[in-house]
Parts: structure tokens; C-alpha cells; sequence
């Protein structure tokens, strides 16, 4: 009987080995097309819940700091405001010598709104499922963003469904380039503190405050979509690179509306 | 029916562990809830039974997450086997206590194994960052296994054959 009992927990094991192995090489394709159709929409009502009961406890642990953070939104409201001024009279600017230059206009990329379903099962790394698949065109290695700021990149696509890497994971390298100053690095995310751009050369300048935008460079990610805006400068006299902390306006745990970005 | 309860539970623990605990975000981390399950039904299943539902969870997480695919699946047949081994040597996890500490140790081993995937990226994270997730993920645990103790114990009663009793490797 006991002998019985660890011939089938060895046929058990070696069963789960031909699966991961299996799904290895594509065979389970079909099957996991047809439960993408089938949980996604299971796994909408649960992150939907979910998302409702974390928003309520973080309305009620935050509810002594709303009033200034609500102040401080007003404040950051009139700011942007202004600034959305300025930069619609630039871009009416720049369109009508475009147009005298013959230069052409800058293509719009098409952006697919999708609904996160469901999040990655331990809390060390970072992807999304999103209710979107090759259906919709989504595609490998597009940008997925969320309110203006990069979220990641598609990572695998399924008819109903696909998975987005998020640019917080620790393993997520993206180039990227200050928006003023133009200093190159790389960005990568690390585990409870944001993300970090390093890999920028001691003669670059990079300050508190400035812009971090996707560079385009090795054509894994479009160039100019947000990353976020730098906290802070560490830089050594006798390092090769400086590095800075930088942080996204997103809050990655938090994410329910994503947009992934299509061809012009 | 037995079967049934088993699945259906199982189903509903992984559909809260990916998108309901995912999105709710409490303290910051996701419990994990399929690991106490696991934890929980040693007493209850067949050793050959529990390696498969082992195997089965972990090659679900495995194939919704986005890396080191085979990890999850490998993490959770050998704590199966680690706990039907403890079992075996007279741990008795049906104590509330006993489960709470195999669940903090799982649950820290858990963790530690999902790191190392992040090895070949340079960015292993540091012990005190494993240490805090894992305890903050302990209380959310504590918290599933109270809930899964009464689904645990009604699959005991259904199982008839298979009551709630010690059983050998």
C-alpha cells in the first residue's frame, strides 16, 4: 500500500514535469486560449471587488491627510493648468512650422484601453493581466501606459487576454533620457522603492525635479512616453555612473485602467 | 462531492489570491492563500493526492505569472513533501499554532525562492526586504487560514474515507 502510494505521487511529479515541459514547447496554447476566454471575465468581478475593498481601507487609514493632499492636488491642478496652456500654444507653434518646413505631421499612436484582471501571485515580481489579447491587436513588446505614464510592455499575448511587465519589476530594463538635459540611463524598478535610473555618465547633468521620458534607443519601447519625475541625485566622485531615484505619479499596486500603445 | 469541494475551493482561493488580494492590496503585499491551503490540507488528503494538487497549483501560479516558469510548480511539490515528511515525524499541523508556523516558514522559504529568480537580474533583494513582505504577508495568512480551516473541515467530513486523522507517508 505505502509502496502503492509512492509509485503514484512519483507518476504525480513526473506528470507536472511533462506539463511545465509541455507548456514549454506551445502545446497547452489551445488550453490556455480557451481559459483566457473563459476566467477573464471571472477575474474582472474579483479585481473588481478587490480594487473596491482596498480603496475603501485606504480611504480610511489616509482620512486625516485627505485635506492637505487635497490642497496640494488643487495646487498641482493650477500649476498644470498653466502649463497645458503653454504647451498647447507651443504645439500650435510647432504644427504651423511643420507645415511651412513640409516637415509633416508627428504620427498619433492608437492607444487599446484594457482592465487589469489580475495581478502577479507573490510580491517580488511585477506583471499585470490585462483583458485584452491578439483579438484586439495587441501584440509582444508594445508599451502599455496609464494615465500618461509608462506602466511597461507586454510580455505574452493570448487571444482574450495578455500579460504586461511592469516597469517597477527589478528585472525591467528600459533606456531612458532627462528631459531637459538630455542625460541617458537606463531605468529598472527595485522592490519597495519605486524605480532607479542608473548608468548616467558623471558629465551628464540630472536634477531634483526633472522629467524622465523614454528614449526610443534600442527600439524596445517607443521614445517620449512619461516615466516619472526625479526624487533625488546619488553620485560618487569615484564612480563611473551617477544614479537618481525617480517616481511615477502611478501607484503600480493600484492600477485598474491600462492603455496599450499601437502603431501609428 | 468530496472532489467537488476540493476544486471549487481551490479555484476560488487561486481567483482571490491573483485578482481579488492582487488588487485589494492590504498592507502592501498579497497573502499567499493557496500556500496555507496547502498547509491546511495535509491532514485531510492523501499523500498522493496532496502532490497533486501541489503540482496543480503551483503549475497555475506558474502559468499566470510572468517569469521563472517551473519555480512555483517545484516550490510547492517539495513543501508538500516536506510537510507530509513533518507529518510523518509527528508534527501535527491541524494545531492552530503548529500551522501558523509551518505557514511563516513556508510562506519565508517561498519568498526567498521566488528571489532568486531575480538573481541573473543583479538585483537580489535585500534579506531585511524578503523579511518585512514575508511578515506583513504572515498576517494577511493568519488571517486566510482562519477562513480555509472551516473549508478544510468540511472536506474532512465529506471525505468519509478520509477523515481528519494522522496518516502515514
Amino acid at each position: 500500500m505505502k509502496q502503492r502510494g509512492r509509485r503514484t505521487m512519483i507518476v504525480v511529479i513526473a506528470a507536472g514535469i511533462a506539463l511545465l515541459w509541455a507548456n514549454q514547447l506551445g502545446l497547452l496554447n489551445p488550453v490556455k486560449a480557451v481559459l483566457s476566454y473563459a476566467l477573464t471575465p471571472v477575474q474582472r468581478v474579483f479585481a473588481g471587488a478587490g480594487s473596491g475593498v482596498g480603496g475603501f481601507l485606504g480611504t480610511v487609514t489616509q482620512i486625516r491627510t485627505l485635506a492637505d493632499s487635497n490642497a496640494h492636488l488643487e495646487q498641482q491642478i493650477g500649476e498644470l493648468r498653466r502649463q497645458l496652456s503653454d504647451d498647447t500654444e507651443l504645439r500650435r507653434e510647432n504644427e504651423s512650422l511643420r507645415h511651412q518646413l513640409n516637415f509633416g505631421t508627428t504620427p498619433i499612436a492608437s492607444l487599446i484601453p484594457a482592465q487589469v484582471v489580475a495581478y502577479q501571485s507573490d510580491n517580488f515580481r511585477q506583471f499585470l493581466t490585462i483583458n485584452r489579447g491578439s483579438r484586439d491587436g495587441l501584440k509582444e513588446g508594445m508599451a502599455v501606459v496609464s494615465e500618461g505614464y509608462l506602466v511597461g510592455k507586454i510580455t505574452e499575448v493570448m487571444p482574450a487576454s495578455a500579460k504586461v511587465f511592469l516597469v517597477v519589476d527589478p528585472a525591467f530594463r528600459v533606456n531612458a533620457i532627462d528631459q531637459s538635459s538630455r542625460a541617458s540611463g537606463t531605468i529598472h524598478g527595485q522592490i519597495g522603492n519605486g524605480l532607479v535610473m542608473d548608468k548616467v555618465a558623471q558629465s551628464d547633468q540630472i536634477a531634483v525635479g526633472d522629467t524622465i521620458i523614454t528614449s526610443g534607443l534600442a527600439g524596445d519601447l517607443p521614445p517620449g512616453l512619461l516615466v516619472g519625475r526625479v526624487e533625488s541625485v546619488s553620485s560618487k566622485d569615484n564612480a563611473v555612473f551617477q544614479s537618481a531615484q525617480v517616481t511615477s505619479a502611478l501607484k503600480f499596486s493600484k492600477i485598474e485602467l491600462v492603455f496599450a500603445v499601437g502603431g501609428s | 462531492m468530496r472532489r467537488v469541494w476540493l476544486i471549487g475551493g481551490l479555484v476560488l482561493a487561486f481567483l482571490f489570491q491573483v485578482s481579488f488580494f492582487g488588487a485589494a492590496h492590504l498592507l502592501g503585499v498579497a497573502p499567499n492563500i493557496l500556500l496555507v491551503a496547502v498547509v491546511l490540507l495535509v491532514p485531510v488528503l492523501a499523500p498522493p493526492e496532496l502532490v497533486a494538487t501541489a503540482v496543480g497549483i503551483g503549475f497555475v501560479l506558474d502559468m499566470v505569472s510572468g517569469a521563472d516558469f517551473g519555480l512555483r510548480t517545484a516550490f510547492f511539490v517539495m513543501a508538500a513533501l516536506a510537510l507530509l515528511v513533518l507529518r510523518n515525524s509527528g508534527v501535527d499541523s491541524e494545531r492552530p499554532v503548529t500551522a501558523l508556523l509551518l505557514i511563516l516558514a513556508a510562506g519565508l522559504a517561498y519568498n526567498v525562492v521566488i528571489a532568486t529568480g531575480l538573481v541573473a537580474s543583479g538585483t537580489f533583494p535585500a534579506p531585511w526586504t524578503i523579511l518585512s513582505l514575508g511578515l506583513r504577508e504572515f498576517i494577511l495568512d493568519a488571517v486566510c487560514l482562519v477562513v480555509l480551516r472551516f473549508w478544510v473541515v468540511l472536506l474532512g467530513r465529506e471525505g468519509g474515507t478520509l477523515p481528519i486523522r494522522r496518516r502515514a507517508l
